[in-house]
């Protein structure tokens, strides 16, 4: 199809990374400050231009109120975000992290970029899907599929081991948690079924041990909101500690007072073990849909950061009665899938023969009524495409009137599980006329089309008329309209962003001033003399004298990287 | 095309073939490059599996039939793990995690099980607590295997007990995300799911049944003589039970209701007052006391002051009791003799619409007779002549039989104080109407019955 260059895009909640397919092989791209990851941070400083990245990442406990961080979660929603005085959606922000990966990728790929192929979790609804599909149109970038996470995952590890296995890949992200089953055999890689919590992930964990740490010390209770950024970062770091160590300990200095916690396993496991137990659910139902048990899977795959934590490994050995798997690095593993799928896409010869097939999550239907006791009551869901059925697929059913002398039905498409459409998405509605006869006598085929691109396309005949009315759901609430769409394009271009080199050297500040903390004495003042020469160099706006200084001052941040905490 | 024919295989329960024949034809019908051709080839493979995977399962149930039926028991499952665990290779032990080890003892017996139910049922908000606890114990603890049969366990035990309702059915469901109001339960089988159902039905059935058997004991005289009948033990309906009015319509209404909620509740009833509510039935009700009061005082006391013989007022009483039971009693009693009683429907007919021709014709010949004479003093004459049309439109019945339908009307023209008073729905205000209404149907009937009189002088 395109024979332009594909990136494959992990938009991850806390970090993302961009991979292409090359020589026979998925690569993950270094982003401009060198990093193969670049957190989900997007920020403003003080002038008004937006940082992202590493950068911002550094401001999210200093500049609480400038940084927005973990946006993913809202997708899908109207909420707004605030940085400083500029309110922003969760697909802007988004929008404007790609078009960062998109940046870097062309710099390091020198050439221009315009097609990628972005990972979604496998567990988004529809109407999240096209908050993604949104964000990269804004971005500049022409989405050419969206894929799942897992999903992707699978694809990195099939090319890993290429052989006949069935394996359920176990995907616990930042902010989303997503199961998968997966039977490959004979170059298919087919999704089975799948399953997932769209709000647990590691930072709910980095929650659950906040509270505990607000709980031992509730007079802390009363500097809330203010000390939440710092505590949060105590509480990440105190995560990550435990994943090294039996126990760790943080403390905290806010308002002149020295608070400190020291946190064991046993104690952390108390705290989340309502995580722990949100995480079987999904993993059942995504067992139940695909009619395996656990004897026939042959491996549990792990992916995604949090299960680095060994308090989620041992519960996913207890619960499958086995040890998980992780031969792939949980933080690239979705880029690297992201890469072959790229490839996949450009029709590279040595990934011809993988053929891919996925699953649609949710069930999708319609409204009906059901009579009962005499009565016609609303509000029932009609599945017309049960959960986990193979994409592209097509099915249709029949209906007929409720009331004698209808004049038109109107047809309301929602998405979910509930028996009551009330608990489901609202994906739209179309409006058939019908001619005038009595209750029951005009049947309608309902016929509902969902496409590999996720684009769901309703058709409706009623017995008595020749043409089909058709529909395609283009818009559905919570998605932003073209209107909002241009003025968005128009508020992002506005922004002025920090000049990629200019990004370059607010990381090295940042990374020189953490420096001087650490430091004492006679390396602490040679170190401030260093920034303090680049600081000049910058303000002279002077590109050759800036490029100079800032060779110098990599050099000696280099001279203490072993001991330098990252 | 059958499905062994788009896949081009000949049919067989080798899943290996069919997954080959499946990859093989997927190179060339590619999902995003021919969706329509993928479509068909993907159902085929699945009805394909599904063949084999059903041939497979009735071989294996064969085999398990003979097994112990119990489809509870913790420590089978425990048991089945270990066998399991045994033939995996636990080895590719990990360096941080070579310390773990797969315990797996039975996390509860089922004593514990039964009595965790009684308790749920006797004293909910206890049950509760302690079914959390288990839950939260069997879900950090056990693997899925266990967590799934945890959940068919307390299904089954709670399918067991015999006051299991609804409303703790939904809060077990809550609690524990069964998510029995949704499309697809996952967590408990088909045959949980309907035992659960069941059982709770049975419950509600008991209650209302309950609630009948209360009802013969204490409540009104009126229901508790219905529902003592209904539940004696009498070969057949006594007699005086027709004389009370409006008691069978009591008995009828209690047997309806049940029969809508729980058809088999009806074996627990009297047969013999089945039966006799089944057929059709003559008894005594308000209605028929009211008219036959209510034409009695007409035809007896008020209109004989008004020069009218006795006869006629014998003769009216004796229509009145015809249209009202005579009518019925002997339809009933001819039912046998299908001859005669196309006679005797046939006789009525006749006599009904002859009567009432002679209503409607009266009624004109006052018009012509008096009104020219008497106008615009006969002003009330046209109002009772405007109100005995009324009548006869509202009597005239409709959706009925031809034949039968001059008797329908004289009986309703009969019953009409009692209709009006229906209509009023009883409220305080429908017996002065009924009253007025009465006076115009007195000065109507003088009328009617004066016009022999007046006619005696042409002939």
């Amino acid at each position: 199809m395109a024979t332009r260059q594909v990136i494959g895009i992990d938009l991850g909640t806390t970090n993302s990374a961009v991979a292409v397919w090359r020589e026979g092989k998925p690569q993950l791209i270094a982003n401009t400050a060198g990093s193969l990851l670049t957190p989900s941070v997007v920020g403003l400083d003080d002038e008004g231009h937006l940082i992202i990245g590493q950068a911002a990442h550094h401001r999210l406990s200093t500049h609480p109120h400038l940084t927005q961080a973990s946006f993913k979660r809202y997708m899908g929603t109207e909420a707004t975000l605030s940085l400083g005085s500029h309110l922003f959606r969760a697909e802007e922000l988004s929008a404007i992290l790609l078009r960062q990966l998109k940046q870097d990728a062309e710099n390091a790929l020198g050439e221009e970029i315009s097609d990628a192929v972005i990972t979604v979790p496998a567990y988004f609804n529809d109407v999240q899907r096209r908050a993604v599909k949104t964000a990269g149109k804004l971005a500049g970038l022409n989405v050419l599929r969206l894929l799942n996470e897992p999903t992707a995952a699978s694809l990195a590890f099939g090319l890993l081991e290429n052989r006949e296995q069935k394996y359920l890949t176990f995907d616990l992200g930042g902010g989303t948690f997503d199961v998968s089953i997966i039977d490959m055999f004979d170059g298919v890689v087919e999704v089975r079924a799948s399953s997932g919590d769209v709000q647990l992930g590691g930072d709910d964990f980095s929650e659950a041990i906040c509270q505990w740490m607000l709980n031992k010390y509730p007079a802390l209770k009363d500097a809330l909101p203010a000390v939440k950024p710092a505590l949060l970062a105590q509480a990440e770091n105190l995560k990550r500690g435990l994943s090294h160590h039996v126990e760790d300990s943080a403390e905290l200095l806010w308002q002149g007072e020295t608070w400190r916690w020291t946190l064991d396993e046993k104690q952390l496991s108390e705290c989340c073990q309502t995580l722990i137990t949100r995480l079987q659910q999904p993993v059942i139902q995504a067992l139940h849909d695909a009619r395996f048990s656990l004897k026939d899977l042959d491996h549990v795959l792990l992916v995604g950061g949090a299960t680095r934590m060994p308090l989620v490994r041992q519960a996913v050995a207890r619960l499958f009665g086995r040890f998980p798997r992780h031969d792939l690095h949980p933080d690239e593993a979705v880029a690297l899938g992201a890469g072959v799928q790229a490839g996949m896409v450009m029709k590279d010869a040595a990934v011809e023969d993988i053929i891919l097939t996925d699953v649609m999550p949710f069930s999708l239907g319609m409204e009906t009524v059901k009579e009962s006791y005499g009565q016609l009551e609303e509000g029932f869901f009609l599945p017309l495409i049960e959960r986990n059925t193979w994409l592209p697929v097509s099915r249709s059913k029949t209906v007929q009137t409720v009331s004698d002398n209808q004049t038109h039905v109107l047809l309301k498409v929602y998405q979910g599980e509930g028996r009551r459409v009330k608990d489901n998405v609202y994906l739209g509605e179309m409006r058939i006329d019908v001619p005038l006869r009595k209750a029951g006598d005009v049947s309608l085929d309902v016929r509902f089309t969902y496409t590999l691109d996720g684009l769901l396309e309703v058709e409706c005949q009623h017995d008595k008329s020749l043409i089909p009315s058709r529909l395609v759901i283009e818009k559905v609430p919570g998605q932003m309209s073209a209107e909002q769409i241009e003025a968005s394009l128009h508020k992002l271009n506005e922004l002025k962003q920090h000049p990629r080199d200019r990004q370059e050297n607010q990381a090295l500040l940042v990374r020189g001033g953490r420096l001087y903390q650490f430091l004492l004495g006679e390396e602490r003042a040679w170190i401030d003399n260093v920034i303090h020469a680049f600081e000049l160099a910058l303000n002279s706006q002077d590109e050759r004298r800036i490029a100079d200084v800032r060779q110098k001052v990599v050099e000696a941040l280099a001279r203490f990287d072993e001991v330098t905490p990252q | 095309m059958s499905h062994w024919q788009i896949l081009d295989i000949e049919p067989t329960q080798d899943e290996a073939l069919i997954r080959r024949a499946y990859s093989r034809l997927l190179k060339t019908h590619r999902p995003d490059s021919d969706p329509e051709g993928y479509q068909r080839l993907r159902e085929a493979f699945e009805q394909a599996k599904n063949c084999a995977v059903d041939a497979a399962l009735e071989a294996e149930t064969r085999d398990e039939d003979e097994t112990a039926g119990a489809e509870f028991s913790s420590v089978v499952s425990a048991l089945q793990m270990d066998e399991w665990l045994a033939t995996t290779d636990v080895s590719q032990a990990n360096g941080d995690l070579s310390n773990y080890a797969f315990t797996l003892t039975p996390l509860y017996t089922r004593e514990e099980l039964a009595r965790l139910a009684k308790l749920l049922i006797d004293e909910e908000m206890q049950g509760i607590k302690s079914l959390r606890g288990l839950y939260q114990r069997v879900c950090s603890e056990g693997n899925l295997l266990q967590q799934q049969q945890f959940h068919n366990d307390l299904a089954a035990v709670l399918a067991e007990q015999p006051e299991l309702t609804d409303g703790l059915l939904q809060r077990i469901s809550d609690e524990l995300g069964w998510g029995l109001d949704d499309y697809n339960v996952h967590l408990l089988s088909e045959r949980m799911q309907q035992a659960l159902g069941w059982q709770v039905r049975n419950t509600e059935r008991e209650q209302a049944w309950k609630k009948l058997t209360n009802e013969s004991v204490n409540g009104s005289f009126m229901p508790r003589t219905a529902v003592t009948l209904l539940l004696s033990d009498r070969t057949e309906m006594p007699f005086w039970a027709r004389l009370v009015p409006g008691l069978v319509t009591q008995m009828s209404q209690r047997v309806n209701a049940l029969y809508a909620a729980f058809p088999e509740l009806l074996e627990r009833i009297n047969p013999a007052m089945l039966e006799f509510m089944g057929s059709e039935r003559i008894t005594l009700s308000w209605r028929g006391i009211f008219l036959m009061v209510f034409w009695l005082v007409m035809f007896h006391f008020l209109l004989p002051g008004a020069l009218v013989t006795s006869v006629t007022g014998w003769v009216g009483m004796g229509l009145v009791l015809f249209y009202l039971y005579f009518s019925d009693m002997i339809m009933c009693g001819l039912q046998r003799r299908p001859r005669m009683l196309e006679a005797f429907l046939t006789m009525e007919c006749l006599f009904s619409a002859l009567l009432l021709c002679l209503l409607c014709f009266s009624g004109l010949f006052i018009i012509i007779n008096d009104l020219p004479g008497k106008w615009p003093g006969g002003m009330p004459y046209v109002f009772l002549l405007i109100i005995e049309f009324m009548i006869f439109w509202s009597v005239w019945p409709r959706n009925v039989v031809g034949m039968r339908r001059p008797g329908i009307a004289m009986s309703q023209l009969i019953s009409t104080p009692w209709r009006l008073m229906q209509r009023l729905d009883y409220a305080p205000i429908s017996w002065p109407l009924t009253a007025v209404f009465s006076v115009f149907l007195y000065k109507l009937l003088i009328l009617i019955l004066k016009i022999p009189s007046q006619l005696s002088p042409y002939w």
